[in-house]
C-alpha cells in the first residue's frame, strides 16, 4: 500500500516537472535541470531501476 | 517562439535517448532468466511460495530443488545467492543440483535465495550485469546481482529497520537484505516473506541442517570461515579441522553473535529445528580498495592493490599473485558442505545424509567451475528450469 502511494507521488512529481519543462520560457539552464531530475523518477515509474 | 520549441524538442529527444541508453540494459538484466539443469538426483522442483503464500507471483518467489535419496535419512537445506553479489554461493548450489545424487536422506537446494537481489545491480560501484563461466562446451552466462533486493520490489525503505521479532534497530537498507530479515513473517515486507518461507520449509520438512553459502571481503575479519551458533559449533569445528587436515585449506570457525539479530546463522537455530551454518569464502571483488569491478576480478580474484595491502598485512586471508579464484571459493564451499553432512551423519546415524557426485575442493581447483556445469542446450525438454 505504501509502495503504491510512493509510485503515485513519483508520477505526480514527474508530471509537475514535465509541466514546468513545457511552461518554461526563458531560463535554458532550468530546462536541462528539469530533465535531469526526471531521469530517476521516470526509470522508477517504468520499473527499470 | 519557434527557436524555443526547437530547443525543447532537442532536449527532450536527448532525454529520451539518455533514459533508453541507461535504462534498457537494466531492464534486460532484470528480465534475464538463467537456466538451471535438473541433474540426475533432482526428484522434484518446488517454489518457496508453497511455504510462504505471500510470495506467489512476486519477484521474491524462487525455486527449491529437491534431491530425495534412495534411502531415508536426515534432511538438509542449502541456500546460495542470499547476497547476489557473492556468486560462489549460487554456483555451489547449482553444481549440487546438476551433479549431486543423494544416497541417504533428502537435500533441498535454493540456488537463488534472493531472486529480487539477483535482478538488481549497483551501478555506482560499476558492477557488471552478467558474468560468464568457461565450461567444457562454451560459456555459461549468469546474472550478477546486488547484496540487497531491488527497491522496485520492496519500496520505500524505512529510516531505521526494526527487526522482527527482536525489535533491534538495524540499518535502513537491511530491510532488503535477506541475511538480516530472518526469521521473517508471513505478512511482513517482501524479504521477510522470503526468509519466512525458508523457515516454514525447515519447520514443515523437519530439516536437520541449514547451510547458507556466502562470500566475504579479504579485509573483513569474518571471512574464510564457517559461522555457527552454539548448537552447531561442534560439527562446524570438526568440519573445519577435517578439511584443513585432509584437503589442505583453511576455513576457521566463527561464533554466531547472540546480540546481532536477523542473520541466518542466529535466527534459523533460534526459531526452527535446523542446525545453521553460514559459509564465507574470500571474494576480493567485494573489497573496497580494488581496481575496476570487472568480471575478470570477479572470476580470478587478482588485484594489485590487495596484493600491496597483503604485503602490509592488512588482509585477513593469505593473498599472493594467484589471487583468490572462483574455483577455489566454490571448491571450499562444496568441501565444507560435504564435510558438515559427514560429521552430522556420524553424530546422528539414523538421520544420515549421504551425497555422491558432488566435486570437492581439489576437483574444482584442478578442473575449474565450468567443468561441472551442464549444457542447458543439450538437455532434453523439461530438464531445464529458468530461474
Amino acid at each position: 500500500m505504501i509502495m503504491i502511494a510512493y509510485y503515485v507521488i513519483t508520477a505526480f512529481l514527474l508530471g509537475l516537472l514535465a509541466w514546468n519543462f513545457v511552461r518554461e520560457k526563458s531560463r535554458r539552464g532550468d530546462l536541462a535541470l528539469y530533465l535531469l531530475v526526471m531521469v530517476p523518477l521516470l526509470l522508477r515509474l517504468l520499473r527499470w531501476k | 517562439m519557434r527557436k524555443d520549441a526547437f530547443l525543447k524538442t532537442v532536449l527532450a529527444a536527448a532525454f529520451v535517448a539518455f533514459v533508453l541508453w541507461g535504462g534498457l540494459p537494466l531492464f534486460r538484466h532484470r528480465h534475464h532468466d538463467v537456466p538451471i539443469v535438473k541433474g540426475p538426483g533432482v526428484t522434484a522442483v518446488r517454489r518457496l511460495s508453497e511455504y510462504s503464500p505471500g510470495l506467489k507471483g512476486t519477484p521474491g518467489d524462487t525455486f527449491i530443488y529437491v534431491l530425495q535419496g534412495r534411502e531415508p535419512g536426515g534432511k538438509a537445506l542449502l541456500m546460495g545467492d542470499t547476497h547476489s553479489n557473492e556468486p560462489e554461493g549460487m554456483l555451489s548450489a547449482i553444481i549440487v543440483v546438476e551433479n549431486g545424487i543423494v544416497e541417504k536422506g533428502t537435500l533441498y537446494v535454493i540456488p537463488v535465495f534472493n531472486n529480487s537481489g539477483s535482478r538488481n545491480t549497483r551501478p555506482g560501484d560499476g558492477y557488471p550485469l552478467y558474468f560468464d563461466v568457461a565450461t567444457d562446451w562454451g560459456q555459461r552466462r549468469f546474472r550478477f546481482g546486488n547484496r540487497d533486493a531491488s527497491p522496485l520490489d520492496q519500496w520505500p525503505d524505512p529510516d531505521v529497520y526494526i527487526h522482527y521479532p527482536e525489535r533491534q534497530l538495524l540499518s535502513y537498507i537491511d530491510i532488503r537484505n535477506t541475511n538480516r530479515t530472518w526469521p521473517g513473517r508471513a505478512n511482513g515486507p517482501l524479504m521477510e516473506k522470503v526468509t519466512f518461507g525458508a523457515m516454514e520449509l525447515m519447520r514443515r520438512e523437519k530439516i536437520d541442517l541449514a547451510i547458507d553459502v556466502h562470500g566475504a571481503e579479504t579485509m573483513f575479519p569474518v571471512t574464510n570461515c564457517i559461522v555457527a551458533p552454539e548448537s552447531s559449533v561442534k560439527i562446524a569445528t570438526l568440519a573445519s579441522l577435517t578439511v584443513k587436515a585432509k584437503e589442505g585449506f583453511e576455513s576457521h570457525v566463527e561464533r554466531s553473535p547472540v546480540g546481532f539479530r536477523g542473520l541466518s546463522h542466529r535466527e534459523i537455530g533460534d526459531h526452527g529445528p535446523a542446525l545453521p551454518f553460514l559459509l564465507e569464502a574470500p571474494i576480493p571483488f567485494l573489497d573496497q580498495p580494488t581496481g575496476p569491478k570487472t568480471t575478470k576480478l570477479l572470476l580470478d580474484g587478482k588485484d594489485p592493490f590487495l596484493l600491496s595491502l597483503s604485503k602490509k598485512k592488512k588482509l585477513f586471508v593469505p593473498y599472493d599473485e594467484s589471487g583468490w579464484p572462483l574455483e577455489k571459493r566454490v571448491g571450499q564451499n562444496l568441501s565444507v558442505t560435504l564435510e558438515i553432512f559427514r560429521q552430522f551423519s556420524k553424530k546422528a546415524a539414523d538421520r544420515a545424509i549421504a551425497v555422491s557426485g558432488v566435486p570437492r575442493y581439489a576437483d574444482l581447483v584442478k578442473n575449474g567451475v565450468g567443468h561441472f556445469l551442464a549444457d542447458p542446450a543439450k538437455t532434453p525438454a523439461g530438464g531445464v528450469v529458468m530461474n
